[in-house]
């Protein structure tokens, strides 16, 4: 086989475990991202926090009405903690994401 | 309200499912920290000493035949897999995870269904972890034309009244099996459970697609029996798929259909 062809398909399927590792990395922060109160199943996002936010911003904090994932509402009575909570939770996936991310870039090596 | 998990392990000559089972309530106390019962037809060992409670029961007598696969390599045995919809009646717990022995527990999510008010847990999808698979695709529906599949691969249950006529349920459609996969137009004349417990969720919800029951808060990522295992060390697999692809996975649950290799990589690790 040429050479530059054989060293093409080499970096196809390096490329191919980078991708398939980055996948499954972004997954496992999706799901590290579930989070239960009384009962009621949230995948922490951006979106959740800002909303959490939006109600502290107008010192609102004793009680809203939220959607859980599967769109039933749920009163959360102390929101700040609720939000605290939350906040936690998602930095602590985000930064052990981050820490992989970048274990994974630097062991693929030159691509 | 009592929390565990419980695992059912009948052997044959291919595969040593008690073995498996030992390993796979290893991994769930060390990442979940909850009592294991182990239901068994089978022969039991000091050895296999991760168990908190051992059930012995009658061996199934279904008669049913199974390939393994371990890549290449071929076993056609008897599959003992009918036990199953007694979950109910077996389990020494009010509150109950139950998994099949090669899903292997690497942390600590599955303890969040004790946090949800819903009495019964279960995945709709699967994902097998190249993301590319065609098993993936084909798996969705229990037939070309059927009702959605579900896995019971790994389910939770806390005992209700409901779940209880659930499993009544499972097991009826488990001792009429050749009325109901005509009715639901399953070609595969084998019984499994994960066709039995999409159709007991069908009926028991007249019928239809409701919101019950819903997903578990971990998803059913799995490799195949034509995959291999390469190895398993400190919380790390390894794995080779069908296409030459490499893979690792770290933290994360897996199912490992290919149980022949996984007996291997366990005695390694014994």
């Amino acid at each position: 086989m040429d050479e530059s062809l054989s060293k093409s398909l080499e970096y196809a399927e390096r490329l191919k475990t980078f991708n398939n590792q980055l996948k499954l990395l972004k997954e496992k922060c999706l799901e590290n991202n579930i989070y239960y109160i009384q009962g009621h199943q949230f995948t922490i996002n951006l979106s959740l926090i800002n909303y959490c936010l939006t109600y502290m911003n107008i010192k609102k904090t004793n009680e809203a009405i939220f959607l859980d994932d599967y769109e039933m509402p749920v009163k959360i009575t102390d929101i700040k903690s609720f939000h605290n909570d939350i906040t936690d939770q998602y930095q602590r996936n985000l930064n052990q994401y981050f820490v992989e991310y970048n274990q994974l870039v630097k062991d693929k090596g030159e691509i | 309200m009592t929390k565990g998990v419980l695992l059912f392990a009948h052997n044959n000559s291919t595969v040593d499912y008690v073995k498996q089972a030992n390993f796979c309530a290893g991994q769930i106390k060390k990442h979940l920290d909850l009592p294991v019962c182990l239901i068994t037809s089978d022969n039991f060992n000091e050895d296999h000493n991760n168990f908190n409670h051992v059930k012995v029961v009658p061996k199934p007598n279904t008669q049913q035949i199974k390939t393994y696969n371990n890549v290449n390599e071929k076993h056609k045995d008897f599959w003992n897999n009918t036990s199953r919809p007694d979950a109910y009646s077996l389990t020494p717990y009010d509150e109950t995870i139950v998994m099949d022995t090669d899903y292997i527990v690497n942390n600590a999510n599955l303890n969040k269904v004790f946090e949800s008010n819903e009495d019964f847990l279960i995945n709709y999808k699967a994902q097998h972890i190249d993301f590319e698979s065609r098993y993936t695709e084909e798996m969705k529906y229990v037939s070309d034309v059927g009702i959605e599949m579900c896995w019971a691969t790994v389910f939770y249950f806390k005992k209700t009244e409901r779940t209880k006529k659930l499993f009544q349920l499972i097991n009826h459609i488990k001792n009429e099996w050749e009325f109901y996969r005509f009715a639901y137009q399953i070609g595969n004349k084998v019984y499994r459970n994960d066709f039995a417990f999409a159709i007991a969720i069908h009926m028991m919800n007249n019928f239809n697609k409701t919101a019950w029951p819903k997903q578990l808060p971990s998803k059913l990522f799995y490799v195949t029996d034509k995959d291999s295992i390469d190895s398993f060390k400190n919380n790390k697999w390894t794995f080779t798929f069908e296409r030459g692809t490499q893979c690792q996975i770290t933290d994360m649950n897996i199912h490992i259909m290919n149980k022949i290799g996984l007996n291997k990589i366990i005695d390694q690790y014994e």
